[in-house]
Protein backbone atom coordinates (compact mmCIF):
# COMPACT_ATOMS: atom_id res chain seq x y z
CA UNK A 1 0.00 0.00 0.00
CA UNK A 2 1.72 3.43 -0.53
CA UNK A 3 2.14 5.76 2.70
CA UNK A 4 2.95 8.58 1.22
CA UNK A 5 0.29 10.72 2.73
CA UNK A 6 0.97 9.21 5.86
CA UNK A 7 5.02 9.98 5.93
CA UNK A 8 4.61 13.44 5.06
CA UNK A 9 1.91 13.67 8.10
CA UNK A 10 4.83 12.47 10.13
CA UNK A 11 7.43 14.58 8.48
CA UNK A 12 4.92 18.09 8.71
CA UNK A 13 4.19 16.71 12.72
CA UNK A 14 7.94 16.51 13.25
CA UNK A 15 8.94 19.63 11.12
CA UNK A 16 6.59 21.17 14.01
CA UNK A 17 7.59 20.22 16.86
CA UNK A 18 11.38 20.73 16.03
CA UNK A 19 10.19 24.64 14.97
CA UNK A 20 8.63 24.40 18.92
CA UNK A 21 10.30 25.63 21.97
CA UNK A 22 7.95 22.52 23.83
CA UNK A 23 4.80 21.11 22.52
CA UNK A 24 1.45 21.91 23.44
CA UNK A 25 0.34 20.89 27.21
CA UNK A 26 -2.58 19.93 28.38
CA UNK A 27 -2.68 23.01 31.03
CA UNK A 28 -1.98 25.05 27.77
CA UNK A 29 -5.41 24.66 26.93
CA UNK A 30 -7.10 25.22 30.14
CA UNK A 31 -5.46 28.93 29.79
CA UNK A 32 -6.82 29.18 26.27
CA UNK A 33 -10.69 28.13 27.55
CA UNK A 34 -11.89 31.55 28.12
CA UNK A 35 -10.97 32.86 24.90
CA UNK A 36 -12.02 29.67 22.89
CA UNK A 37 -15.11 29.94 24.81
CA UNK A 38 -16.13 33.57 23.65
CA UNK A 39 -15.51 32.91 20.02
CA UNK A 40 -18.21 29.98 20.11
CA UNK A 41 -21.00 31.81 21.84
CA UNK A 42 -20.41 35.08 20.55
CA UNK A 43 -22.03 33.80 16.72
CA UNK A 44 -24.08 31.20 19.27
CA UNK A 45 -22.09 28.34 18.23
CA UNK A 46 -22.30 28.34 14.05
CA UNK A 47 -19.79 27.05 13.29
CA UNK A 48 -20.70 23.28 15.20
CA UNK A 49 -24.41 23.95 14.52
CA UNK A 50 -23.20 24.36 10.71
CA UNK A 51 -21.49 20.72 11.17
CA UNK A 52 -24.77 19.36 12.26
CA UNK A 53 -26.89 20.91 9.51
CA UNK A 54 -24.72 18.96 6.94
CA UNK A 55 -24.46 15.60 8.82
CA UNK A 56 -28.11 15.79 9.63
CA UNK A 57 -28.97 16.13 5.83
CA UNK A 58 -26.94 13.51 4.75
CA UNK A 59 -28.38 10.84 7.39
CA UNK A 60 -25.83 11.01 9.63
CA UNK A 61 -27.11 12.39 12.65
CA UNK A 62 -30.66 11.91 13.92
CA UNK A 63 -32.25 13.01 17.30
CA UNK A 64 -31.41 9.48 18.61
CA UNK A 65 -27.62 9.53 17.86
CA UNK A 66 -24.90 8.83 20.43
CA UNK A 67 -21.73 10.73 19.45
CA UNK A 68 -18.50 10.74 21.14
CA UNK A 69 -16.01 13.92 20.46
CA UNK A 70 -12.73 13.69 20.52
CA UNK A 71 -11.16 16.87 21.99
CA UNK A 72 -14.54 18.77 22.79
CA UNK A 73 -12.74 22.31 24.24
CA UNK A 74 -15.42 24.94 25.75
CA UNK A 75 -17.97 22.75 23.56
CA UNK A 76 -18.09 23.56 20.40
CA UNK A 77 -19.91 20.74 19.09
CA UNK A 78 -21.11 19.55 23.03
CA UNK A 79 -24.07 22.42 23.02
CA UNK A 80 -25.24 22.40 19.62
CA UNK A 81 -25.43 19.09 19.16
CA UNK A 82 -26.46 18.15 22.47
CA UNK A 83 -29.58 20.79 21.48
CA UNK A 84 -30.67 18.44 18.74
CA UNK A 85 -28.95 14.54 19.40
CA UNK A 86 -29.72 11.93 22.18
CA UNK A 87 -26.59 12.23 23.78
CA UNK A 88 -22.74 13.60 23.53
CA UNK A 89 -19.69 12.26 25.72
CA UNK A 90 -17.25 14.39 25.56
CA UNK A 91 -13.27 13.26 25.55
CA UNK A 92 -11.55 16.09 27.45
CA UNK A 93 -8.51 16.61 29.41
CA UNK A 94 -8.42 20.57 30.51
CA UNK A 95 -9.68 21.57 33.42
CA UNK A 96 -10.53 24.81 31.93
CA UNK A 97 -12.36 23.30 28.88
CA UNK A 98 -14.27 20.99 31.03
CA UNK A 99 -15.57 23.97 33.32
CA UNK A 100 -16.48 25.73 30.23
CA UNK A 101 -18.33 23.08 28.97
CA UNK A 102 -20.42 22.72 32.15
CA UNK A 103 -21.08 26.52 32.77
CA UNK A 104 -22.00 26.76 28.74
CA UNK A 105 -24.30 23.35 29.10
CA UNK A 106 -26.37 24.80 32.35
CA UNK A 107 -26.49 28.33 30.50
CA UNK A 108 -28.25 26.18 26.93
CA UNK A 109 -30.03 24.31 29.81
CA UNK A 110 -28.23 21.31 28.06
CA UNK A 111 -27.85 18.46 30.76
CA UNK A 112 -27.40 15.32 27.63
CA UNK A 113 -23.80 15.05 28.00
CA UNK A 114 -21.00 13.67 30.13
CA UNK A 115 -17.14 13.86 30.36
CA UNK A 116 -14.93 11.69 29.61
CA UNK A 117 -11.89 13.70 31.47
CA UNK A 118 -8.73 12.00 29.58
CA UNK A 119 -6.56 12.44 26.29
CA UNK A 120 -8.47 10.40 23.74
CA UNK A 121 -4.78 8.57 23.45
CA UNK A 122 -5.44 6.67 26.63
CA UNK A 123 -9.39 6.23 26.69
CA UNK A 124 -10.13 2.45 26.34
CA UNK A 125 -11.52 1.76 23.37
CA UNK A 126 -12.05 -1.28 23.92
CA UNK A 127 -14.05 -1.18 27.09
CA UNK A 128 -16.29 1.24 24.46
CA UNK A 129 -16.46 -0.98 21.66
CA UNK A 130 -19.36 -0.12 18.98
CA UNK A 131 -20.75 2.21 21.62
CA UNK A 132 -21.74 5.47 19.90
CA UNK A 133 -23.33 6.37 16.61
CA UNK A 134 -20.77 8.76 15.36
CA UNK A 135 -17.22 9.67 16.48
CA UNK A 136 -16.27 13.66 15.76
CA UNK A 137 -13.15 15.37 16.25
CA UNK A 138 -12.34 18.91 15.30
CA UNK A 139 -9.44 21.09 14.80
CA UNK A 140 -7.90 18.15 17.47
CA UNK A 141 -5.71 15.66 14.75
CA UNK A 142 -3.00 17.70 14.08
CA UNK A 143 -1.36 16.79 17.68
CA UNK A 144 -1.46 12.98 17.07
CA UNK A 145 1.59 11.69 14.89
CA UNK A 146 0.00 8.02 14.54
CA UNK A 147 -3.30 9.43 13.05
CA UNK A 148 -4.28 5.80 11.45
CA UNK A 149 -3.67 4.53 14.88
CA UNK A 150 -5.95 7.23 16.53
CA UNK A 151 -8.66 6.81 13.33
CA UNK A 152 -8.44 3.56 13.74
CA UNK A 153 -9.74 3.81 17.51
CA UNK A 154 -11.89 6.67 16.48
CA UNK A 155 -14.05 4.00 14.02
CA UNK A 156 -13.95 1.18 17.13
CA UNK A 157 -16.34 3.27 19.34
CA UNK A 158 -18.69 4.22 16.55
CA UNK A 159 -21.34 1.38 15.30
CA UNK A 160 -21.82 4.08 12.77
CA UNK A 161 -20.07 7.17 11.22
CA UNK A 162 -16.67 8.63 11.73
CA UNK A 163 -16.22 12.40 11.18
CA UNK A 164 -13.29 14.69 11.21
CA UNK A 165 -13.72 18.40 10.75
CA UNK A 166 -10.13 19.74 9.43
CA UNK A 167 -9.29 23.05 8.79
CA UNK A 168 -7.71 24.52 5.20
CA UNK A 169 -4.59 26.32 5.16
CA UNK A 170 -4.17 25.59 8.74
CA UNK A 171 -1.50 28.33 9.14
CA UNK A 172 -3.65 31.26 7.98
CA UNK A 173 -4.74 32.00 11.39
CA UNK A 174 -1.73 32.70 12.98
CA UNK A 175 -0.80 35.00 10.43
CA UNK A 176 2.13 35.75 8.95
CA UNK A 177 1.89 39.60 9.89
CA UNK A 178 2.33 39.07 13.47
CA UNK A 179 4.73 36.10 12.92
CA UNK A 180 6.97 37.70 11.08
CA UNK A 181 7.33 40.29 13.83
CA UNK A 182 7.89 37.95 16.62
CA UNK A 183 10.31 35.66 15.25
CA UNK A 184 11.61 37.46 11.90
CA UNK A 185 12.10 34.87 9.18
CA UNK A 186 11.89 31.54 11.16
CA UNK A 187 9.49 29.04 8.99
CA UNK A 188 5.70 29.37 10.68
CA UNK A 189 4.20 25.59 11.54
CA UNK A 190 2.03 23.76 9.86
CA UNK A 191 -0.65 21.74 11.28
CA UNK A 192 -1.51 19.30 8.63
CA UNK A 193 -5.10 18.80 8.64
CA UNK A 194 -7.27 19.41 5.38
CA UNK A 195 -6.25 17.88 2.29
CA UNK A 196 -3.41 15.77 3.98
CA UNK A 197 -6.32 13.70 6.35
CA UNK A 198 -8.42 12.94 3.29
CA UNK A 199 -5.49 11.57 1.47
CA UNK A 200 -4.48 9.38 4.58
CA UNK A 201 -8.07 7.87 4.55
CA UNK A 202 -8.06 7.20 0.64
CA UNK A 203 -4.79 5.19 1.36
CA UNK A 204 -6.20 3.32 4.38
CA UNK A 205 -8.88 2.17 1.48
CA UNK A 206 -11.80 5.01 2.95
CA UNK A 207 -13.78 6.76 0.56
CA UNK A 208 -14.68 9.54 2.67
CA UNK A 209 -17.45 12.56 1.79
CA UNK A 210 -16.09 16.24 2.13
CA UNK A 211 -18.46 19.47 2.39
CA UNK A 212 -16.79 22.29 2.93
CA UNK A 213 -17.83 25.33 5.24
CA UNK A 214 -16.44 28.76 5.72
CA UNK A 215 -16.84 30.25 8.99
CA UNK A 216 -14.97 32.71 11.74
CA UNK A 217 -14.33 33.25 15.19
CA UNK A 218 -14.63 36.73 17.28
CA UNK A 219 -13.20 37.34 20.07
CA UNK A 220 -12.58 40.16 22.60
CA UNK A 221 -9.15 42.23 22.25
CA UNK A 222 -8.27 41.10 26.09
CA UNK A 223 -8.81 37.24 24.89
CA UNK A 224 -6.86 37.25 21.56
CA UNK A 225 -4.08 38.54 23.18
CA UNK A 226 -4.25 35.93 25.52
CA UNK A 227 -4.73 33.60 22.78
CA UNK A 228 -1.39 34.91 21.19
CA UNK A 229 0.70 35.03 24.35
CA UNK A 230 -0.18 31.22 24.75
CA UNK A 231 0.50 30.33 21.15
CA UNK A 232 3.95 32.42 20.83
CA UNK A 233 5.35 31.41 24.16
CA UNK A 234 5.40 27.77 22.44
CA UNK A 235 7.77 29.18 20.05
CA UNK A 236 9.77 32.36 21.41
CA UNK A 237 10.47 33.57 25.14
CA UNK A 238 7.63 36.12 25.44
CA UNK A 239 9.03 39.52 26.83
CA UNK A 240 7.42 43.21 27.75
CA UNK A 241 9.14 44.15 24.10
CA UNK A 242 7.06 41.12 22.37
CA UNK A 243 3.88 41.31 24.09
CA UNK A 244 3.87 45.07 22.66
CA UNK A 245 4.08 43.85 19.44
CA UNK A 246 1.33 41.75 20.19
CA UNK A 247 -1.01 44.22 21.71
CA UNK A 248 -0.10 46.32 18.86
CA UNK A 249 -1.02 43.63 16.33
CA UNK A 250 -4.48 43.39 17.89
CA UNK A 251 -5.27 46.54 18.43
CA UNK A 252 -4.53 47.67 14.85
CA UNK A 253 -6.55 44.74 13.32
CA UNK A 254 -10.13 44.93 15.34
CA UNK A 255 -12.95 45.23 13.76
CA UNK A 256 -16.14 46.81 15.36
CA UNK A 257 -14.27 46.15 19.22
CA UNK A 258 -13.72 42.38 17.69
CA UNK A 259 -10.73 40.46 16.57
CA UNK A 260 -12.02 38.59 13.40
CA UNK A 261 -10.35 35.35 12.16
CA UNK A 262 -11.83 33.66 9.16
CA UNK A 263 -11.71 29.96 8.57
CA UNK A 264 -12.21 27.01 5.61
CA UNK A 265 -12.87 23.93 7.05
CA UNK A 266 -13.29 20.67 5.46
CA UNK A 267 -16.32 18.44 7.17
CA UNK A 268 -14.81 14.54 6.10
CA UNK A 269 -17.01 11.77 7.29
CA UNK A 270 -17.37 7.84 6.54
CA UNK A 271 -18.89 5.15 7.58
CA UNK A 272 -16.57 3.38 10.40
CA UNK A 273 -15.10 0.08 9.84
CA UNK A 274 -15.44 -2.70 11.96
CA UNK A 275 -11.88 -2.49 13.85
CA UNK B 1 0.57 30.36 -12.56
CA UNK B 2 2.76 29.03 -14.99
CA UNK B 3 4.29 26.39 -13.88
CA UNK B 4 3.26 22.91 -13.87
CA UNK B 5 2.95 21.08 -10.61
CA UNK B 6 4.44 17.22 -10.22
CA UNK B 7 0.44 16.06 -10.29
CA UNK B 8 -0.08 18.28 -13.33
CA UNK B 9 3.19 16.68 -15.21
CA UNK B 10 1.82 13.16 -13.74
CA UNK B 11 -1.55 13.91 -15.15
CA UNK B 12 0.10 14.86 -18.75
CA UNK B 13 1.90 12.20 -19.11
CA UNK B 14 -0.77 10.25 -18.12
CA UNK B 15 -3.11 11.09 -20.50
CA UNK B 16 -0.96 12.18 -23.75
CA UNK B 17 -0.93 8.99 -25.62
CA UNK B 18 -4.43 7.85 -24.58
CA UNK B 19 -6.07 11.00 -25.61
CA UNK B 20 -4.49 10.73 -29.03
CA UNK B 21 -5.69 7.20 -29.46
CA UNK B 22 -9.04 8.39 -28.43
CA UNK B 23 -9.71 10.36 -31.42
CA UNK B 24 -14.16 11.30 -32.32
CA UNK B 25 -13.27 8.77 -34.90
CA UNK B 26 -12.82 6.31 -32.03
CA UNK B 27 -15.75 7.74 -30.31
CA UNK B 28 -17.88 7.16 -33.78
CA UNK B 29 -16.94 3.89 -33.92
CA UNK B 30 -17.49 3.45 -29.67
CA UNK B 31 -21.28 5.77 -30.27
CA UNK B 32 -23.93 2.29 -30.44
CA UNK B 33 -22.10 -0.45 -27.74
CA UNK B 34 -21.67 3.20 -25.52
CA UNK B 35 -25.16 3.85 -25.72
CA UNK B 36 -26.40 0.65 -25.06
CA UNK B 37 -24.26 0.86 -21.67
CA UNK B 38 -26.04 4.31 -20.26
CA UNK B 39 -29.89 2.88 -21.86
CA UNK B 40 -29.51 -0.54 -20.14
CA UNK B 41 -27.71 0.99 -17.25
CA UNK B 42 -31.06 3.52 -17.01
CA UNK B 43 -28.15 6.51 -17.03
CA UNK B 44 -27.16 5.35 -13.71
CA UNK B 45 -24.33 7.97 -12.94
CA UNK B 46 -25.62 10.87 -14.32
CA UNK B 47 -28.77 9.86 -12.12
CA UNK B 48 -26.85 9.40 -8.84
CA UNK B 49 -25.12 12.43 -9.81
CA UNK B 50 -28.56 14.62 -10.12
CA UNK B 51 -29.65 13.52 -6.88
CA UNK B 52 -26.98 14.39 -4.96
CA UNK B 53 -26.78 17.92 -5.97
CA UNK B 54 -30.48 17.61 -6.15
CA UNK B 55 -30.07 16.70 -1.88
CA UNK B 56 -27.16 19.48 -2.01
CA UNK B 57 -29.89 22.43 -3.55
CA UNK B 58 -27.48 22.78 -6.73
CA UNK B 59 -30.21 22.56 -8.91
CA UNK B 60 -32.94 24.67 -9.66
CA UNK B 61 -35.47 24.31 -12.92
CA UNK B 62 -33.95 27.62 -14.47
CA UNK B 63 -30.10 26.34 -15.03
CA UNK B 64 -28.23 26.29 -17.88
CA UNK B 65 -25.95 23.37 -17.87
CA UNK B 66 -23.03 22.25 -19.91
CA UNK B 67 -21.95 18.92 -20.55
CA UNK B 68 -18.22 18.39 -21.65
CA UNK B 69 -18.05 15.48 -23.96
CA UNK B 70 -21.26 14.13 -23.55
CA UNK B 71 -21.46 10.52 -25.36
CA UNK B 72 -25.14 9.34 -25.59
CA UNK B 73 -26.41 11.75 -22.80
CA UNK B 74 -25.47 9.72 -19.48
CA UNK B 75 -25.49 13.58 -17.87
CA UNK B 76 -27.53 15.84 -20.04
CA UNK B 77 -30.72 13.42 -20.36
CA UNK B 78 -31.22 13.01 -16.68
CA UNK B 79 -30.10 16.73 -16.18
CA UNK B 80 -32.46 17.84 -18.74
CA UNK B 81 -35.41 16.41 -17.55
CA UNK B 82 -35.06 18.45 -14.00
CA UNK B 83 -33.54 22.03 -15.79
CA UNK B 84 -34.44 24.92 -18.34
CA UNK B 85 -31.16 24.09 -20.74
CA UNK B 86 -28.33 21.81 -21.53
CA UNK B 87 -25.25 22.27 -24.21
CA UNK B 88 -23.72 19.35 -24.58
CA UNK B 89 -20.12 19.33 -25.88
CA UNK B 90 -19.70 16.34 -28.43
CA UNK B 91 -17.29 16.43 -31.05
CA UNK B 92 -18.18 12.61 -32.38
CA UNK B 93 -21.64 12.78 -34.89
CA UNK B 94 -22.57 9.05 -34.08
CA UNK B 95 -22.30 10.02 -30.28
CA UNK B 96 -24.59 13.34 -30.65
CA UNK B 97 -27.13 11.18 -32.92
CA UNK B 98 -27.44 8.96 -29.91
CA UNK B 99 -27.91 11.68 -27.44
CA UNK B 100 -30.23 13.35 -29.47
CA UNK B 101 -32.33 10.16 -30.02
CA UNK B 102 -32.36 9.30 -26.66
CA UNK B 103 -33.85 13.15 -26.10
CA UNK B 104 -36.25 12.38 -28.65
CA UNK B 105 -37.93 9.30 -26.91
CA UNK B 106 -37.98 11.53 -23.82
CA UNK B 107 -39.50 13.98 -25.68
CA UNK B 108 -36.87 16.08 -24.38
CA UNK B 109 -36.60 19.22 -26.83
CA UNK B 110 -33.94 21.70 -24.30
CA UNK B 111 -30.87 19.75 -25.13
CA UNK B 112 -28.52 21.41 -28.12
CA UNK B 113 -25.19 20.23 -29.34
CA UNK B 114 -21.81 22.10 -29.88
CA UNK B 115 -20.36 19.52 -32.07
CA UNK B 116 -16.59 20.06 -31.45
CA UNK B 117 -14.00 19.36 -28.92
CA UNK B 118 -13.93 21.18 -25.51
CA UNK B 119 -10.45 22.43 -26.25
CA UNK B 120 -11.35 23.68 -29.20
CA UNK B 121 -14.80 25.89 -28.05
CA UNK B 122 -14.70 29.31 -28.23
CA UNK B 123 -15.63 30.36 -24.71
CA UNK B 124 -15.10 34.31 -24.86
CA UNK B 125 -18.86 33.78 -26.27
CA UNK B 126 -19.35 31.75 -23.41
CA UNK B 127 -18.19 33.64 -20.48
CA UNK B 128 -20.30 33.28 -17.20
CA UNK B 129 -23.58 31.95 -19.06
CA UNK B 130 -23.63 28.79 -17.66
CA UNK B 131 -24.87 27.74 -14.19
CA UNK B 132 -22.91 24.12 -13.90
CA UNK B 133 -20.48 23.20 -16.37
CA UNK B 134 -20.09 19.46 -15.94
CA UNK B 135 -16.70 17.24 -17.23
CA UNK B 136 -17.77 13.54 -16.62
CA UNK B 137 -15.79 10.33 -17.65
CA UNK B 138 -14.20 12.40 -19.95
CA UNK B 139 -11.07 15.22 -18.42
CA UNK B 140 -8.22 12.17 -19.39
CA UNK B 141 -8.62 13.67 -23.08
CA UNK B 142 -7.15 16.81 -21.54
CA UNK B 143 -3.49 16.83 -20.75
CA UNK B 144 -3.55 20.58 -19.91
CA UNK B 145 -6.13 19.25 -17.65
CA UNK B 146 -6.11 22.92 -15.16
CA UNK B 147 -6.12 25.06 -18.64
CA UNK B 148 -9.08 23.31 -19.21
CA UNK B 149 -10.65 23.56 -16.11
CA UNK B 150 -10.04 27.44 -15.83
CA UNK B 151 -11.70 27.63 -19.26
CA UNK B 152 -14.47 25.60 -17.73
CA UNK B 153 -14.58 27.75 -14.94
CA UNK B 154 -15.03 30.86 -17.35
CA UNK B 155 -18.14 29.89 -18.92
CA UNK B 156 -19.44 29.07 -15.62
CA UNK B 157 -21.03 31.70 -13.14
CA UNK B 158 -22.18 28.78 -10.62
CA UNK B 159 -20.26 25.59 -9.95
CA UNK B 160 -17.80 22.99 -12.09
CA UNK B 161 -18.02 19.63 -11.66
CA UNK B 162 -15.37 17.03 -12.57
CA UNK B 163 -16.74 13.23 -12.18
CA UNK B 164 -14.48 10.43 -12.98
CA UNK B 165 -14.52 6.63 -12.15
CA UNK B 166 -12.47 5.93 -8.91
CA UNK B 167 -10.07 3.19 -9.54
CA UNK B 168 -10.71 -0.36 -8.03
CA UNK B 169 -9.29 -3.69 -9.21
CA UNK B 170 -11.10 -6.36 -10.81
CA UNK B 171 -10.98 -9.20 -13.27
CA UNK B 172 -10.74 -6.47 -16.32
CA UNK B 173 -7.37 -5.59 -15.27
CA UNK B 174 -6.66 -9.36 -15.51
CA UNK B 175 -8.64 -9.50 -19.18
CA UNK B 176 -6.32 -6.37 -19.84
CA UNK B 177 -3.07 -8.15 -18.21
CA UNK B 178 -3.70 -11.35 -20.34
CA UNK B 179 -4.08 -9.42 -23.85
CA UNK B 180 -1.27 -7.34 -23.04
CA UNK B 181 -2.66 -4.03 -22.87
CA UNK B 182 -1.16 -1.57 -21.22
CA UNK B 183 -2.35 -1.45 -17.52
CA UNK B 184 -3.52 1.23 -16.51
CA UNK B 185 -3.53 1.61 -12.18
CA UNK B 186 -3.37 5.80 -12.02
CA UNK B 187 -6.53 6.70 -9.93
CA UNK B 188 -7.31 9.65 -11.61
CA UNK B 189 -10.10 10.93 -9.55
CA UNK B 190 -7.93 11.25 -6.61
CA UNK B 191 -5.22 12.92 -9.40
CA UNK B 192 -7.63 15.04 -10.55
CA UNK B 193 -8.45 16.38 -7.10
CA UNK B 194 -5.12 16.87 -5.73
CA UNK B 195 -4.18 19.27 -8.81
CA UNK B 196 -7.10 21.13 -8.33
CA UNK B 197 -6.08 21.46 -4.45
CA UNK B 198 -2.20 22.54 -5.42
CA UNK B 199 -4.06 25.01 -7.44
CA UNK B 200 -5.78 26.53 -4.24
CA UNK B 201 -9.27 24.73 -5.09
CA UNK B 202 -11.08 22.93 -2.80
CA UNK B 203 -14.07 21.19 -4.05
CA UNK B 204 -16.53 19.44 -2.29
CA UNK B 205 -17.04 15.51 -3.10
CA UNK B 206 -18.31 12.59 -2.57
CA UNK B 207 -17.87 9.27 -3.99
CA UNK B 208 -20.40 7.25 -5.48
CA UNK B 209 -21.66 3.48 -6.05
CA UNK B 210 -22.32 3.01 -10.07
CA UNK B 211 -23.57 0.36 -12.14
CA UNK B 212 -22.66 -0.92 -15.72
CA UNK B 213 -25.32 -2.23 -17.39
CA UNK B 214 -24.65 -3.49 -20.99
CA UNK B 215 -25.78 -6.36 -23.25
CA UNK B 216 -23.25 -8.90 -24.39
CA UNK B 217 -22.78 -7.54 -28.14
CA UNK B 218 -22.13 -4.14 -26.19
CA UNK B 219 -19.72 -5.09 -23.98
CA UNK B 220 -17.53 -7.44 -26.46
CA UNK B 221 -17.66 -4.73 -29.14
CA UNK B 222 -16.30 -2.18 -26.22
CA UNK B 223 -13.32 -4.53 -25.31
CA UNK B 224 -12.67 -5.47 -29.23
CA UNK B 225 -12.29 -1.83 -30.02
CA UNK B 226 -10.61 -0.89 -26.95
CA UNK B 227 -7.87 -3.57 -28.06
CA UNK B 228 -7.86 -2.34 -31.47
CA UNK B 229 -6.90 1.31 -30.31
CA UNK B 230 -3.13 -0.49 -29.89
CA UNK B 231 -3.34 -3.19 -32.35
CA UNK B 232 -5.54 -5.91 -34.34
CA UNK B 233 -7.49 -8.56 -32.51
CA UNK B 234 -6.18 -11.70 -33.00
CA UNK B 235 -8.32 -15.46 -32.34
CA UNK B 236 -6.56 -16.14 -28.99
CA UNK B 237 -7.80 -12.52 -27.97
CA UNK B 238 -11.25 -13.13 -29.08
CA UNK B 239 -11.46 -16.10 -27.08
CA UNK B 240 -10.48 -14.59 -23.85
CA UNK B 241 -13.05 -11.71 -24.80
CA UNK B 242 -15.52 -14.10 -24.63
CA UNK B 243 -14.10 -16.10 -21.84
CA UNK B 244 -14.24 -12.90 -19.86
CA UNK B 245 -17.98 -12.13 -21.04
CA UNK B 246 -19.22 -15.29 -19.73
CA UNK B 247 -17.82 -14.88 -15.99
CA UNK B 248 -19.29 -11.72 -16.11
CA UNK B 249 -22.80 -12.35 -17.62
CA UNK B 250 -26.05 -11.76 -15.08
CA UNK B 251 -29.57 -12.12 -16.57
CA UNK B 252 -28.11 -12.11 -19.95
CA UNK B 253 -26.67 -8.31 -19.28
CA UNK B 254 -22.64 -7.77 -18.85
CA UNK B 255 -22.87 -5.97 -15.35
CA UNK B 256 -20.00 -4.56 -13.38
CA UNK B 257 -20.33 -2.55 -10.49
CA UNK B 258 -18.01 0.33 -9.40
CA UNK B 259 -16.98 4.03 -7.66
CA UNK B 260 -17.59 7.07 -9.33
CA UNK B 261 -15.86 9.93 -7.53
CA UNK B 262 -17.42 13.55 -7.70
CA UNK B 263 -15.94 16.97 -7.33
CA UNK B 264 -17.94 19.91 -7.32
CA UNK B 265 -16.92 23.91 -6.59
CA UNK B 266 -18.61 27.06 -6.31
CA UNK B 267 -16.71 29.25 -9.28
CA UNK B 268 -15.87 32.49 -7.54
Amino acid sequence: MNRSAVLKWEEMYDARLSMMNRDYMVDDWSKRSDDYSESRKTDNYRYGRSVHEILFKNGVVSPKTRMIEVGSGPGTFVIPFADKISHVTAVEPADGMKERIRENAKEAGLSNFDILSSIWQEVDVDGLSKSFDLTISSTVIWMFRDIVEQIRRMEKVSSGYCCLCAGIDSKAHTGDELWNALLGDKPRPTFPEYPLTYDILYEEGIHPEVRIIEHESRRSPENIMKMHQVFYNLFTDMNPDKEEIIRDHVMNHLEKGQYIMRFKTAIIWWKARDM
Amino acid sequence: MNFLTDYEQDWAELCTNESKRCSPEYWNSRAEDYADFIVNSDFDHGRKILELFKKEGLINQDMHIMDIGSGPGAISIPFAEEVRAITAVEPADEMANQLLKQAALKSLSNISVIPHIWQEVYTGDLEKKIDMTICCHSVWHFPDLFTQIERMQQVSRGYCVLSHGVHTPDDSSQLIQKLGMPQDDEDRFILEKRILENRGIFPESSILPVKMRRTIGSARSMLILGLKKYREPEIQDLNLIEEHLMMNVKNGMYVREGKMGVLWWRVS
